[in-house]
């Protein structure tokens, strides 16, 4: 029993969580998504998460968008390791997928991005009177709905908008006084959250939409 | 070959340290049955099923172990602690022993390096010969379990044990000893199905004894399922009494 009294012990452990796909299930991973979609196109931003952290995709793992069901569009990964594709900006689903190398498991995440639609605004408006402008209503749940205005002589104003009515109208006292004409932008920002439905990985994110329109100012 | 007797334990030298064991009878107290000392044998190297020892042991894990549902982690660990092993056998060649490896916590890191492992079986001296280099061979089942904060041992678990042990002697103080060791059974609160596979070599001279081990831990589960696994290599010094 000395001897057992005696004894000191040393020890010395290390554990490494994964970070490469390829040691991941895909199980054990948070697909984390952000889209802006404007006129020109739809910016995708994933961000992968697994039990070390950001995952790394490993080859033979790749990740990609298919904008409405046409051909995907492959992901690269940008600094911070977050993967960003840049899709076409008219399409309303896009389809998130991660093609995995067996024993992986590949799976497919269906995004619904606000749809495009188009300003109806008159091409000049007086400051003296009302602005209507009307939008094609938007049938989901929108999370965030912004409407805005602004020029270089008009201030920036903003209107957030509780449902989607399809229509907006400035009133003349909404616009501060003053002389000059100017161009203009009208932008309507639709924003979704959503949590796409996956039995192997928790998807989650928002879609953002953003609508502009270009008008002439006067007083 | 033959089956090994009573006479076949040493004891001289010992026997304090053998006390809970010495109710098998005073014949074992001999050193040579009386057939050995008129063959005149009193200078060779006796067979000898038992063993004590107490020693120092270090080994170095690494391996993978599931992280999450189905992902692969992985660690290494060094560690060093107190090895103790007793195995007693009686007439007819029936024995009983048990095992014990305790590495203290050092409050360095994950889990503190704390590992215990404690098995208990039941032996059978399978048989003993004599010759230039006499020998024997033990096989015993039995059970036990141990605890890490790392590896295939976290947290804990609970196994069948099947080891054989072949001892030869190469000369009266000088003993080779391999021991195979089999965990064909394990339960665990992990998910994962999982067999044990060790070898330990050793050699003592006199009251010392030097040894390496070597154990490898097959893994498989998960979603998907894969194959993790276990690598441990080690060694350890002790005193050592036949």
């Amino acid at each position: 029993m000395a001897v057992v009294s005696s004894v000191t012990g040393a020890a010395t452990c290390e554990e490494y969580a994964p970070t490469q796909s390829s040691d991941i299930s895909t199980r054990d991973m948070r697909l984390a998504f952000d889209v802006l979609a404007d006129t020109s196109s739809a910016y995708v931003e994933v961000r992968l998460d697994g039990p070390g952290g950001l995952v790394r995709l490993a080859p033979g793992d790749t990740l990609s968008v298919s904008p409405g069901g046409g051909p995907p569009l492959a992901f690269e990964r940008g600094s911070g390791g977050l993967y960003t594709a840049l899709a076409p900006p008219g399409a309303a689903e896009l389809s998130l997928v991660l093609d995995r190398t067996p024993p992986g498991e590949s799976v497919r995440v269906e995004l619904a991005v606000p749809a495009a639609t188009a300003l109806s605004v008159p091409p000049t408006f007086s400051r003296g009177d009302v602005l209507t402008i009307e939008w094609e209503a938007e049938s989901r749940p929108v999370q965030e709905l912004l409407l805005s205005i602004e020029g270089e002589c008009l201030q920036r104003i903003e209107r957030s908008l509780g449902a989607d009515p399809g229509r907006y109208t400035f009133q003349a006292a909404d616009f501060p006084p003053s002389e000059e004409t100017c161009a203009v932008i009208v932008s309507l920002t639709r924003t979704v959250v959503l949590q796409p439905d996956s039995d192997l990985l928790e998807a989650s994110g928002r879609a953002t939409r953003v609508t502009q329109a270009s008008l002439e100012s006067a007083p | 070959m033959r089956r090994p007797r009573s006479a076949d334990v040493d004891t001289t030298g010992t026997a304090m340290m053998w006390l809970p064991f010495l109710a098998a009878g005073p014949d074992i107290l001999s050193w040579e049955t009386p057939e050995e000392q008129r063959r005149g044998r009193s200078e060779e190297a006796p067979s000898r099923l038992d063993l004590l020892r107490v020693g120092m042991t270090v080994q170095h894990q690494r391996g993978t172990e599931l992280v999450g549902v189905g992902s692969v982690g992985r660690y290494r660990a060094v560690t060093g602690g107190l090895d103790f092993r007793a195995e007693r056998f009686f007439d007819p060649g029936l024995g009983a022993g048990f095992a014990l490896i305790v590495t203290p916590p050092t409050g360095g890191g994950i889990g503190d390096g704390f590992f215990a492992r404690l098995e208990a079986f039941a032996g059978y001296g399978l048989a003993t010969w004599e010759g230039e280099v006499p020998g024997s061979v033990v096989v015993a089942l039995g059970a036990g379990g141990d605890y890490a904060a790392i590896g295939s041992s976290e947290p804990g678990r609970f196994y069948g044990l099947a080891r054989t042990r072949l001892t030869l002697w190469l000369r009266r103080d000088v003993a080779m000893g391999l021991a195979v060791e089999s965990l064909p059974l394990v339960a665990a609160p992990v998910p994962l199905s999982q067999h044990e596979h060790r070898f330990e070599l050793s050699s003592s001279y006199g009251l010392v004894e030097v040894g390496a081990r070597a154990a490898f831990t097959f893994l498989d589960g998960g979603e998907p399922s894969r194959s993790f696994g276990q690598q441990t290599v080690g060694g350890f010094v002790g005193v050592v009494v036949r």
